[in-house]
């Protein structure tokens, strides 16, 4: 029963300290969906994300990752590279 | 930028409707279809500047078809990407086997595409030249100008109105002029138009 109770109050206390970020990446030359659905596919394909969402009219990225987990800026910017586009701003926001 | 415009100009330009690099590790399958001609690529995009290719031509000039065949290296030379546009230099080329006139010989092939796009606006000119000691040196220039009725968001529908002009002195039409629409969605693109004398073209690419 003691266990038990301390496997709740830490699994409570992980589950309290676990956040979820948004990472708003804005992308210049990002003008053709054809030619931009490179981003989705490099973006998917990395364990840390969990959504990828493509703005042309805003001309950003929008990556949503898993709780507790992140993806460095040079990584970013890399995969928008590989990608053929160049990164203008990034910006993190955690919920 | 006013440089690019002015290469554009200047060149008198396969398929050029799809860059010829595309994202890294990204595998292209682009097909032209035309009476005159057909250009078939499949590229693989090994580096975000380099692709390899492997690419079939079949154009009808007046003393009949010829046929080519050919592994192609395509490079991108320079990028121009800002807030509401993307420009884009190309280099190709290719050395490889030609059939003509019950003959069989080498041939190479070089080519230029230059691009510049915003998401309302479309400008491309591309040239091919190419060489076989079976046939006449052959020169081909295609150049597009293109206009969207609607600035299509990333999981929409895209669509592009276009009118092409296509320059080849050695194949059995000379001067082709083809309104045409592009359609997008995805992966997958379509062009679909008929030329001012009546012929049919029909292009599709995909890539994954």
């Amino acid at each position: 029963m003691k266990l038990t109770m301390m496997t709740l109050i830490l699994t409570i206390a992980n589950l309290a300290f676990a956040v979820e970020k948004n990472i708003t990446v804005s992308v210049k030359g990002m003008v053709c969906a054809f030619c931009a659905q490179g981003i989705t596919k490099k973006f998917n394909s990395e364990p840390a994300v969990s959504k990828v969402d493509v703005s042309l009219e805003k001309k950003i990225v929008k990556l949503s990752l898993k709780e507790g987990q992140d993806i460095p800026d040079t990584k970013i910017e890399g995969v928008l590279k590989d990608s053929g586009f160049n990164v203008e701003k990034i910006s993190r926001d955690e919920k | 930028m006013k440089y690019i415009i002015y290469l554009i100009v200047i060149l008198n330009a396969s398929v050029a409707f799809a860059h010829p690099v595309s994202f890294k590790d990204a595998t292209a399958v682009m097909t032209w279809n035309q009476s005159f001609m057909t250009d078939n690529w499949i590229t693989y995009s090994f580096h975000p500047k380099m692709a390899v290719a492997a690419r079939t031509m079949r154009l009808e000039m007046p003393e009949g078809r010829m046929d080519y065949y050919a592994p192609q290296f395509d490079f991108l030379v320079k990028r121009w990407n800002e807030t509401n546009s993307q420009a884009n230099i190309y280099i190709y080329g290719s050395y490889g086997v030609a059939h003509f006139l019950n003959q069989t010989d080498r041939a190479s092939q070089v080519g230029v595409e230059v691009d510049a796009e915003s998401r309302k606006y479309y400008i491309s000119v591309q040239y091919d030249k190419m060489w076989t000691p079976i046939g006449p040196d052959m020169d081909i220039l295609k150049a597009r100008l293109g206009i969207a009725p609607y600035e299509a968001e990333f999981n929409e529908v895209a669509s592009w109105f276009m009118i092409q002009y296509q320059r080849h002195p050695t194949l059995v039409k000379q001067h082709v002029v083809t309104p045409l629409v592009r359609i997008f969605y995805k992966s997958f693109l379509f062009e679909g138009g008929v030329s001012t004398d009546g012929d049919w073209m029909t292009n599709f690419m995909f890539h994954f």
